[in-house]
């Protein structure tokens, strides 16, 4: 069974795109949406409604909103970093802004990568098939 | 002969009884020794003194080695120099030798006088026992130790006293104290006398000091006398010192001198005294006013300060208090300022409206000091008077006031006084009278007097003594003040008498009349009747009426005229001369007002610069979080647009006709342009939120990077570009760099339809500023659009023609002005585009 990818995106638009973008460059992999901050941490600590996964499940990748609902992004990025279970879990910023802060703060709280959401949807097909081949191929991400 | 021997035996047995019982009640320590030295017999005295039991003691002998004995230098005391010892040996006597022994008991060295008797048997020469006796010196030797001790500290200190100690024995003749002898002095006493002590110890007072007689020998032989001391100054000629004696008795008409050198002290007072002498005479000589205040009370005043007050005598003064001599109006801002001065101990200036005993004001500039006065704190008042110059001032005041009111205003109040010193007007007025003859006085436009009437004649003084008189005079008066072009000659309301008026104006403005005269025309003989009768209707007292008329002026028609002229020429001069004046009044008023406009703008600046700071931070804030807002939430849409447009082309292609393909292809585009545009718009928005850090930037280099790339994109141009070797600039390196990327981008960009092409990078100085720009020879631009060339999304091509959106420039002009440098452009259609800098006053500076 392949590993699943979480991504954490508010706006549907930007999830379905995303999920199309993922699909043209035939990646497997089991996506998991998550639609706030709060539901992201949940589903990576088994609390909440994802209660009853199994903890040692981690996803192998999440693609992670800045601007989120509830809890946002650098804070779920904080908490994932504190804790020593998720502290090298490959996490890419993906988002709108290219604010020079939102990039900085990003590396700050421990993002692996910062990639900025192309207008053009041709562009951003080429931005997710280059972070699936990169993260999910070419990176060897540490085994647990 | 028993009997004899039984009384013989008894007087010896008691004689025995006796010895014995000295033996062991007396203090003196006695012990018998053989003549080996042995003890054979010690007194209780001896056991004490020696601290040994008698047990112990007998037996021992003075040579055995166990005595723990001392010379007085502290040296051992051997056994055989023990006078016992001696004693046996010579058979001699020794007496009186200082011994220290130790005492076992008390643990200490006692002093000890030993003498040693030697005792023979019949026909013996040597002898069979000594007898030895000592007695305890210990306290003694302490006393005459401490005796000693003392005496050679008394002597020290004496020695070495900075005051003269001298020791005398008084010199009697016939029992009558004649003259005194030099028994002893101190080193000090031989400073002070400058005579060494060998050469007049013994010698009198009379050789010593060479005088007729002895110095202060009453005094001397007073104390010698009766044995009392006492102590007085003296000036000491010889020494040119003044001195403090201490005469002490002593024994045998001898005494003591002590001599203080008070010298230092003594001129130190006169000095101050003098001192004080001087400040004393200045204080009474100054014209300006020195008061003392204690408690709310004056305490001292020079005569200048009654002067001031106007008071006949300073205790007439110094009976008031404080608050009785200052205006109410004042007195409780004076008071407050006076407890701050006296607080802070500062010397703080004001000015006073102080009451004077007439109850006349007077103001004064004051200084008031604390300061403390017989020991306790007061202030001192140091006060000028400037009641004439604060007069001055409030008339000047006034004046200014008056004069710059408008002249055409009815309400104004313009007075002659404000416009001229009337001291100098009645000047004018009185040398014109005397020179020609007749009466003059200058009046307000109601006939009421301004100055003071010269050469007035007696007969008038007597019309216008009565009421009816008087009023007629005031009705001519007014009647000659019309304004006219030419004075106005005519006869008085007495019918007899010429006078003659001229006005003064200020432009339109009457303010004032000039009259003369008061003479008779000597062509006009009924003129004296007229007179007469006149005098009877107004009733006035007649015989002195007509002596006054007797001696009226008289001086013919045409004389008078002419005088009236040159009255009206002089009176125009002064109605010029008052325009001049309100001329100037009005432009000292605006100086005036420019300047205290001027000032209270400068106190409100620095408030006003911190206001705007704090709106700028805060549009600032705002700008950011604009910025921020539009960076993530303006380009999600965008991308959703475009995203789904692209989706829909890929699933439903099919399905699409070319036209709907068309329309998709269309909303692509637009969304991508707008996000290129949202992309600027952030682009801008940081070039003004960026933070400035000015380092040194060599604009040669960075624009031949910028160039070499642009060059790599295109490598089919043929652009030549021209540049300095180094231009360094003091600015920030980021904007910098995005400043000339945008500005050569543009120069590569608008010569592109052009073959060749040359863009150059130069730089001149221009009004000490030094100008940078870059230039090239391509598709220019119509300088009708100039100013409009900075403007953001403003863009003078089509986007067929050159694409853009039109942020380059606002980009540029932006960077420009954070530097606090300026931009300009010049261009001409197809002859090419030239872009003016500067980067402000740092832009030069390379020592950074």
């Amino acid at each position: 069974m392949t590993k699943s990818i979480l991504l954490v995106e508010d706006n549907p638009d930007d999830e379905a795109l995303t999920l199309r973008a993922l699909r043209k460059n035939n990646i497997i992999n089991d996506i998991v949406v998550a639609r706030d901050g709060a539901e992201a941490l949940d589903y990576v600590f088994c609390t909440g409604k994802y209660a009853s996964r199994d903890v040692n499940e981690l996803p192998i990748l999440i693609l992670l909103d800045l601007k989120l609902p509830k809890v946002d992004g650098l804070e779920v990025l904080y908490r994932l970093r504190e804790n020593v279970k998720t502290k090298v879990l490959p996490v890419v910023v993906l988002t709108s802004s290219s604010e020079e802060q939102d990039i900085m703060k990003s590396y700050l709280f421990g993002a692996n990568s910062y990639v900025r959401k192309p207008v053009e949807f041709e562009q951003f097909i080429k931005a997710v098939g280059m972070l699936g081949i990169y993260w999910l191929l070419l990176n060897e991400s540490p085994t647990h | 002969m028993r009997c004899r021997l039984k009384r013989q035996t008894y007087r010896l047995n008691k004689t025995t009884d006796q010895y014995r019982s000295l033996f062991y009640s007396m203090n003196l320590g006695v012990v018998y020794q053989n003549h080996h030295g042995e003890i054979i017999s010690a007194n209780p005295a001896a056991e004490k003194i020696l601290g040994v039991r008698l047990e112990t003691l007998i037996g021992r002998a003075s040579e055995d080695g166990t005595w723990n004995t001392i010379h007085e230098d502290g040296t051992p005391f051997p056994g055989e120099l023990h006078p016992a010892m001696v004693s046996i040996r010579t058979g001699k006597p020794v007496r009186d030798v200082i011994m220290g022994i130790y005492n076992p008991v008390d643990n200490q060295y006692h002093w000890i006088l030993t003498s040693a008797i030697p005792e023979f048997l019949p026909g013996q020469t040597t002898p069979y026992q000594v007898y030895v006796t000592f007695i305890d010196i210990t306290e003694l030797k302490a006393a005459q130790k401490r005796a000693k001790d003392s005496e050679a500290r008394l002597n020290s200190l004496v020695a070495n006293m900075a005051e003269g100690v001298a020791l005398h024995d008084v010199i009697f003749e016939n029992g009558i104290p004649v003259n005194y002898r030099i028994v002893d002095i101190n080193p000090a006493f031989e400073k002070i006398i400058h005579l060494e002590k060998e050469n007049i110890l013994n010698k009198s007072a009379t050789e010593v000091f060479n005088v007729e007689k002895a110095p202060y020998l009453t005094e001397y032989s007073q104390v010698a006398l009766t044995g009392k001391p006492c102590q007085f100054e003296t000036y000491f000629p010889p020494m040119d010192k003044y001195f403090q004696i201490s005469v002490a008795p002593l024994t045998n008409h001898g005494f003591a001198t002590l001599f203080f050198d008070i010298t230092q002290n003594k001129k130190a007072h006169e000095e101050l005294r003098a001192s004080e002498e001087r400040y004393r005479r200045l204080v009474d000589a100054t014209p300006t006013a020195i008061l003392v205040i204690q408690n709310g009370e004056y305490v001292y005043s020079n005569p200048a300060g009654v002067t001031l007050f106007g008071y006949d005598s300073a205790e007439e003064l110094l009976q008031l208090r404080l608050s009785a001599t200052i205006h109410p109006d004042s007195l409780p801002h004076i008071l407050q300022k006076l407890e701050i001065a006296e607080n802070e101990a500062a010397n703080l200036p004001m000015e006073i409206k102080l009451l004077r005993k007439d109850g006349c004001v007077l103001y004064t500039e004051s200084r008031y000091v604390p300061i403390l006065f017989k020991s306790k704190p007061a202030g001192l008042l140091i006060s000028n008077d400037i009641t004439d110059r604060k007069r001055v001032e409030d008339a000047l005041q006034s004046r200014v006031l008056a004069l710059t009111q408008p002249i055409d205003s009815e309400n104004s109040a313009l007075r002659i006084e404000d416009l001229f010193d009337i001291e100098n007007l009645q000047e004018i007025q009185d040398a014109f009278a005397s020179a020609t003859g007749v009466a003059s006085i200058i009046t307000d436009i109601h006939g009421k007097p301004v100055t003071k009437p010269s050469n007035f004649c007696a007969l008038c003084q007597i019309i216008r003594k009565t009421p009816l008189g008087l009023k007629n005079c005031m009705a001519s008066d007014r009647v000659m003040g019309t304004p006219s072009e030419k004075p106005i000659i005519q006869h008085c309301l007495s019918g007899g008498l010429w006078d003659s008026g001229t006005s003064i104006m200020v432009g339109e403005r009457h303010i004032a009349n000039w009259l003369i005269g008061q003479i008779l025309d000597t062509s006009e003989p009924q003129s004296n009747e007229i007179m007469l009768a006149y005098g009877e209707v107004i009733g006035a007292d007649l015989d002195a009426y007509k002596l006054a008329l007797s001696k009226v002026p008289r001086m013919p028609r045409e004389q008078f005229e002419k005088i009236s002229q040159y009255l009206h020429i002089i009176a125009k001069q002064l109605s010029l001369l008052a325009i001049q004046n309100i001329q100037q009044a009005r432009h000292i008023s605006e100086q005036i007002k420019a300047e205290a406009k001027i000032q209270a703008l400068n106190a409100t600046l620095e408030q006003r610069v911190q206001e705007r700071t704090l709106q700028l931070e805060m549009a600032n804030k705002e700008l950011e979080s604009f910025s921020y807002s539009v960076s993530h939430d303006l380009r999600a849409p965008l991308r959703s647009m475009d995203g789904f447009s692209q989706a829909l082309w890929e699933d439903y292609s099919d399905r699409l006709d070319e036209q709907a393909k068309n329309y998709i292809q269309r909303i692509r585009m637009g969304s991508q342009r707008m996000a290129s545009l949202v992309d600027d718009i952030l682009k801008l928005s940081r070039i003004s939120r960026s933070e400035m850090h000015r380092e040194i930037c060599d604009l040669s280099v960075i624009s031949q990077q910028v160039m070499t790339e642009l060059r790599s994109m295109d490598s089919n141009r043929m652009v030549e570009f021209k540049l300095p070797d180094h231009l360094e600039v003091y600015a920030d390196p980021h904007l910098i760099q995005i400043m000339l990327t945008n500005l050569l981008n543009n120069a590569w960009k608008f010569t592109s339809r052009h073959e060749s092409a040359h863009i150059e990078l130069g730089t001149f100085i221009q009004n000490g500023e030094t100008i940078y720009f870059i230039q090239d020879d391509g598709a220019g631009f119509d300088m009708a659009y100039a100013d409009k060339i900075f403007n953001a999304f403003q863009r003078l091509h089509s986007s067929s023609d050159f694409e853009g959106t039109g942020i380059g420039l606002a980009m540029v002009h932006r960077i420009v002005h954070r530097h606090g440098g300026q931009i300009w452009a010049e261009g001409y259609p197809e002859k090419g585009a030239t872009f003016y800098f500067s980067l402000g006053d740092h832009s030069a500076r390379r020592e950074q």
